[in-house]
């Protein structure tokens, strides 16, 4: 598959509910058509707000968010009419069967009568059209809801965290579905998620936002490369402008009062620097490895 | 406006199987069925109280209750129904997220609410008629059949109602929209109809929305005709601001859904 254009694009994006009180910081996503984009972060950081944002749930007309290359709000109906959302839980009358909750939304979306059929085969809810949503198991209803998103042949899927609460097999179901719709249906999928386990067997592309900024955004292996640039080394010595002197070469170098903020790869690289000094006679009171927000985060993450 | 069409089919169809017909026909048959029973059980009372010519006298007996209580609190409730659809369900962030303008949000589910209540009074309407047939049948002391069915008063009373009503519908719409909570617009509803009944005989009353409706019925219009133009007036510049107002401030809400 060819990725190069971002189907979303979003530049400098700020938001807040109460002035002072920031939600979002500086967002620049980039989402390449043809990906599935992971959209990772703890809960809490602002992944629902920019989705919300993104859909034009949060009204913010001066925000730049750009989608199929078009200004969302001065093209808000023609953009939405190419996007298909579940946002947190399924949207569903529970009231109404199967089919006709997709009726509803087919008949807002002006698609074909035919499509109620295709999309209830493409989730694998055709046999329990009939049943009301409320007897549906949360996996059905989590199938029903990606049905209705899919009903107007949508090019781009927004799905925030399509797997909240959802049991290992109806986790595996949902990643299977997506992988097909993205493979077989050429449809770009930004989902979100508070656990990278959840969304690195399938994403090709990850962003990943802490306390409203976006720390950071690639491929999976960009990820590997920034997650051992997060270790840093404190260091103590007699003399701190040879000490930079000698390694400014090799590393960034902060230098924090008395302290130098080295940023290292791993932990042989302490062993590396450490011989350098000592063989040009700088005495080292002290080495510390220090325990960065970053590093808490990707345990979060990663471990959650 | 095929969209639109579209869209109102949508809103028809949400309501499908929810109680809100039920509601309806219980709201409109209530009054019919006990004021029949009322006139079996009291012949007594009532055959000279049904004079002269059984239907009109009927029809103001019929309409009082109704007027008063039956179709505000119908209005108050049908109306915070219908808008909890989307809330209880938490589907307001998918209707706001599927290619649909806000006004076409907006109209569509009030042609919903709007056609309830007026299906309200064609019911009421046609319970009523059957009520006085029913009347006449059990009971021929009432004559009922030698009268003819007034059916240009009928529809001008229920017409006049519904003119009464529509700004409570309007008003209520745009509360109900504004608070996820069904509790809060249907308190406000109910507590703005019971002060209006405590303050009926305050020489400002036509200028209270929901006492509307009760005016529209209990106004004697043969001696002050004046009345029905200016109750109409109000009725009808109240409903097109509350409508206004409610659109522009949904419209302005920063997070919808």
């Amino acid at each position: 598959m060819i990725i190069n254009k971002l189907i979303i694009e979003t530049r400098n994006l700020d938001f807040s509910f109460h002035q002072g009180i920031p939600i979002l910081r500086d967002i620049n996503l980039q989402v390449p058509a043809g990906s599935i984009y992971g959209f990772l972060g703890p809960n809490g950081a602002g992944k629902t707000t920019t989705l919300r944002l993104l859909l034009g749930l949060i009204k913010q007309e001066e925000s730049s968010i750009q989608i199929f290359g078009q200004d969302f709000w001065p093209n808000r109906i023609a953009v939405l009419s190419r996007i298909g959302s579940l946002i947190e839980q399924p949207s569903l009358y529970a009231h109404l069967s199967g089919s006709e909750n997709l009726e509803v939304f087919r008949l807002s979306y002006g698609s074909d009568k035919k499509r109620i059929g295709e999309v209830l085969d493409i989730v694998g809810l055709s046999s329990a059209k009939e049943k009301k949503a409320r007897e549906y198991s949360l996996g059905m209803k989590q199938r029903l809801a990606i049905a209705i998103a899919l009903l107007h042949q949508p090019d781009l899927l927004i799905l925030d965290e399509p797997t909240n609460g959802l049991d290992p097999n109806g986790i595996v179901e949902i990643r299977e579905l997506l992988r097909k719709l993205n493979q077989e249906h050429s449809i770009t999928i930004l989902i979100s998620s508070h656990l990278l386990s959840e969304v690195e067997k399938i994403a090709t592309h990850l962003g990943i936002i802490n306390q409203g900024k976006l720390i950071f955004q690639g491929t999976q292996a960009e990820l590997q490369q920034f997650k051992t640039a997060a270790l840093t080394l404190s260091a103590e010595v007699n003399d701190l402008p040879k000490a930079t002197a000698l390694i400014k070469n090799s590393f960034v170098i902060k230098q924090v009062d008395r302290q130098l903020l080295i940023s290292i790869q791993n932990k042989e690289q302490v062993a590396e620097i450490a011989q350098i000094w000592v063989k040009n006679q700088i005495d080292i009171y002290q080495l510390a490895l220090l325990k960065s927000d970053l590093e808490d985060l990707f345990i979060q993450i990663i471990n959650a | 406006m095929n969209k639109f069409i579209s869209n109102t089919h949508a809103e028809f169809l949400k309501s499908k199987g929810t109680a809100v017909i039920w509601i309806t026909i219980v709201a409109a048959i209530f009054v019919p069925v006990i004021d029949f029973i009322i006139c079996l059980e009291r012949p007594d009372v009532m055959i000279n109280r049904m004079q002269p010519g059984f239907w009109l006298p009927y029809l103001q007996f019929v309409w009082k209750n109704t007027a008063a209580i039956i179709v505000p609190i119908y209005t108050i409730l049908i109306t915070s129904l219908i808008v909890q659809i989307e809330y209880r369900n938490n589907t307001w962030k998918q209707v706001y997220a599927s290619p649909r303008k806000f006004g076409d949000i907006f109209f569509s589910k009030l042609i919903v609410i709007n056609a309830l209540v007026f299906l309200f009074f064609v019911l009421f309407s046609l319970f009523f008629t059957l009520s006085g047939l029913a009347v006449g049948m059990v009971n021929t002391a009432y004559r009922v059949s030698d009268n003819p069915i007034p059916f240009e008063a009928v529809t001008a009373l229920a017409g006049r109602v519904y003119l009464g009503i529509v700004p409570v519908m309007a008003i209520q719409y745009w509360l109900s929209l504004r608070f996820k909570n069904f509790v809060i617009p249907l308190g406000i509803g109910i507590g703005l109809w019971i002060s209006g009944v405590v303050l009926l005989d305050w020489d400002k009353i036509i200028y209270y929305p929901y006492m509307y409706a009760p005016l529209m019925f209990f106004t004697d219009f043969t001696n002050h005709p004046e009345s029905l133009s200016k109750l109409v007036v109000n009725s009808s510049v109240c409903f097109v601001l509350a409508l206004l107002l409610g659109a522009w401030n949904i419209r302005r809400l920063k997070e919808k859904g």
